[in-house]
């Protein structure tokens, strides 16, 4: 048989029949029978009677040809999802408190969940992100602090050897500067070895990532663009690839731009741009050796603990040629690159989540007892249901499905909404979360907003279902419904409205804790007052090794930094200005050790020391507790 | 005049599979050829025969066609599938089995056990 038969005999064997094609083919046995009555003697007129007879309605052969071949209980449950719309309809009060009520819940749910989704199950863009591991040195005598491992290149090439690493990537960040345009702007870039296209996976938006041929010739000078970057700098323009970008005085071309979900990475900072790690070269004048910080991309059968035991081995070694890089005792771990965030996020989420599933039960409650309520209206037409014939069954069935029509009704507001809901914990905390994760609608949440619509409709209407369809003897006998079915029914209404009381409360409570908890940490003294202050990062660039040796001495670097100090001095507006190392409180200064004269050494003397300018205090209005400055 | 008899659970459908297999037949014309190979001893309801037609349509044991029937009306002709063939192998064997195990058991005399 051939390919279109096969295909139009499966379509055939799917697809029911056509009613007009059952009405002939049935008129045409009507036919042939009559006539065969007509020759066993029958007037035509008894023939055509007995037939329609013994045959029945052609109108009406449709519904047995479905029913015959099973289609029945579809047809009926479109039938209901129908009715349900039009009752809908018709009572546009009830229909709008009930739905809001579950939109709201089912809505919160699913932003919640695709926040889960998006942060915690799948926040990654890379290919077996879940294989992806940072390896991190832990010092044993303060577990809590994972400690970045880097690795110079004679070890790098060594960790790449292992048998339990598939594939290895090497990076390094460095600030860099925009230059030959009108305005210096300072970029985050990041060299990435030159197997950073197949081990991240991630295709292009625009032209190519960066592959082995780049590090040709000791690196090409071509340049892959993060989404963000070329967003800002570039509005986005499409005809970016193989236009020159000026980094530190060299040209580059522009090779690529990578999709907005690749933000690599957040152990040196989201790069703006991405190079070839060969670029980077060692120089012994100034010294400069760049470090490769590596990820690790595991074998697929082997464990991260197993791969632990055989890279344990080979760090251990690394160690004994440089003993001053590691603490006294450590170990290495393999950590899978979501820990960090997982760290900081499981907790607040599953807090949100228990939160909104409250909500989503009270909106169920309440729309529990809203059907209840209307029941006792519709009490007359479900009586006359089951006086026709209408099983208990189908009853309770045509009920679920109004009900199942509503729940869905509300989960297509509630998703529309949860579509911004969903974003709003990333706006209001963003560094939370890993870079990467982009929330958006896919069909894993979806599939969890319609298996919640569908769970959540059935949870309200089965108690109102059961309970309206019951066959009791008050619809037919008036005088037994007070002795009958009154008093049970009211336990459970108060049942409900109890419930979705104690709920109610119990989610006002949580959620007045939760905010006054957050008061007290807006109030909490920083030690000093950020109020109208800024932070301005200088980074300082050299192109050459006469520039270098121009800012190597204190004297000419304290020069350049004292005459940019005054030139923002003098800015109108601008109070005070004071420099410093690095950063504001609380991520500035580095960590030393200091010895007291005259007290012995012992194990806590290690403090962070700030290297700051005289009016430092006085900008941050920093108070002296004794003393003086 | 011969008893009539009443079909068991299932008979029908093996029963319109047989007399499709003899050559295609049109719907009241399959209801026919059984009510003649069983010299009209069967009384065959024609509602719930056209159901039983339309189910081993779907399940693909018999195809339907349109044609010209023998006085030159459309008609649908039903003939068998492979499915259908083996269909009907199957259900044959199954049914002579429990034939003549009834039978045989209906057949039994006291002094025998």
């Amino acid at each position: 048989m051939s390919v279109a038969g096969r295909i139009r005999r499966l379509w055939q064997s799917i697809v029911p029949r056509a009613s007009s094609d059952i009405e002939e083919e049935f008129r045409s046995n009507l036919e042939a029978y009559r006539e065969d009555l007509i020759r066993q003697g029958l007037t035509p007129e008894e023939a055509t009677r007995k037939a329609r007879i013994d045959l029945g309605q052609p109108a009406t052969q449709n519904e047995t040809y479905r029913d015959a071949i099973g289609l029945r209980l579809f047809d009926e449950l479109g039938g209901d999802i129908r009715y349900g719309l039009r009752a809908l309809r018709r009572n546009p009060g009830f229909a709008a408190v009930a739905v809001l009520s579950l939109a709201l819940g089912i809505g919160a749910t699913t932003a919640m969940f695709s926040l889960i989704y998006a942060v915690l199950l799948h926040p990654f863009p890379y290919a077996n992100a879940d294989r992806i591991m940072n390896p991190v040195v832990i010092d044993e005598e303060h577990p809590g602090e994972p400690v970045w491992f880097a690795t110079m290149k004679p070890q790098f090439d060594t960790l790449s050897r292992a048998k339990s690493i598939e594939s290895l990537l090497g990076f390094a960040g460095s600030n860099m500067e925009i230059t030959g345009g009108g305005i210096p702007e300072d970029v985050i870039g990041a060299y990435l070895t030159e197997n950073a296209n197949t081990f991240f996976g991630v295709h292009a938006l625009l032209g190519r990532g960066i592959q082995p041929s780049d590090a040709q010739g000791g690196g090409q000078p071509v340049v892959v663009l993060n989404y963000k970057f070329w967003q800002r700098h570039f509005h986005g323009d499409p005809h970016v690839i193989g236009r020159t970008l000026e980094l530190d005085h060299v040209p580059y071309t522009i090779i690529g731009v990578m999709p907005r979900s690749f933000a690599f990475n957040d152990t040196t900072g989201v790069g703006d741009v991405y190079l070839p790690r060969s670029l980077l070269h060692d120089s012994v004048n100034p010294p400069v050796t760049s470090p490769y910080i590596p990820w690790i991309k595991l074998k697929p059968p082997i464990s991260p603990a197993a791969a632990d035991a055989e890279l344990n081995a080979i760090v251990r070694q690394f160690a004994k040629e440089n003993p001053n890089h590691f603490p006294k005792k450590w170990h290495l771990q393999l950590q899978p690159i979501i820990v960090p965030f997982q760290q900081n996020t499981v907790r607040p989420l599953v807090l949100l989540l228990a939160g909104v599933l409250l909500l989503l039960i009270i909106g169920c409650a309440n729309c529990s007892i809203l059907l209840l309520a209307r029941g006792r209206a519709r009490q007359h037409e479900l009586a006359v249901r089951a006086a026709i014939g209408a099983s208990r069954w189908r009853i309770v069935r045509q009920l679920l499905v109004e009900a199942i029509v509503i729940s869905v009704t509300g989960a297509i507001l509630g998703v529309a909404a949860s579509y911004w809901l969903a974003e709003l914990p990333m706006q209001l905390s963003p560094s939370s979360f890993p870079n990467e994760s982009v929330i958006r609608m896919n069909l894993p949440i979806l599939a969890f907003s319609v298996a919640l619509a569908l769970l959540s409709g059935l949870l309200f209407g089965l108690v109102p279902a059961l309970r309206l369809s019951s066959p009791d003897l008050a619809r037919t006998l008036p005088s037994r419904q007070r002795g009958i079915s009154s008093k049970p029914a009211k336990h459970r209404w108060s049942a409900l409205i109890a419930a979705q009381v104690a709920l109610t409360l119990l989610l006002m409570a949580t959620a007045g804790t939760a905010i006054r908890s957050f008061l007290h940490l807006m109030q909490l003294p920083l030690g000093y007052n950020p109020d109208q202050a800024m932070q301005v990062g200088i980074v300082m660039h050299f192109r050459n090794l006469k520039e270098w040796d121009s800012i190597r001495s204190r004297e000419t670097r304290t020069a350049y930094i004292e005459e940019i100090r005054q030139k923002i001095a003098a800015v109108p507006g601008v109070r005070n200005v004071a420099v410093a190392i690095n950063a504001a409180p609380p991520y500035s200064g580095a960590d030393g050790a200091i010895e007291i004269s005259g007290v012995p050494w012992g194990e806590n003397q290690s403090v962070r020391i700030h290297s700051v300018s005289p009016d430092y205090f006085n900008t941050l209005r920093i108070p002296l507790l004794r003393g003086r400055i | 005049m011969t008893r009539q008899v009443e079909l068991p659970q299932g008979a029908l459908e093996l029963l319109i599979l047989k007399a499709v297999s003899l050559g295609p037949l049109h719907g009241y014309g399959i209801l026919l050829r059984i009510q003649q190979i069983s010299n009209q001893r069967l009384e065959i309801l024609q509602g719930s025969f056209y159901t039983a037609v339309y189910r081993l349509e779907r399940r693909g044991w018999i195809k339907g066609e349109w044609g010209e029937s023998e006085n030159n009306r459309r008609a649908r002709f039903y003939s068998l599938t492979a499915a259908g063939k083996r269909q009907l192998k199957q259900e044959t064997a199954r049914w002579t089995d429990m034939a003549s195990v009834v039978a045989g058991i209906l057949d039994a005399k006291g002094d025998e056990i």
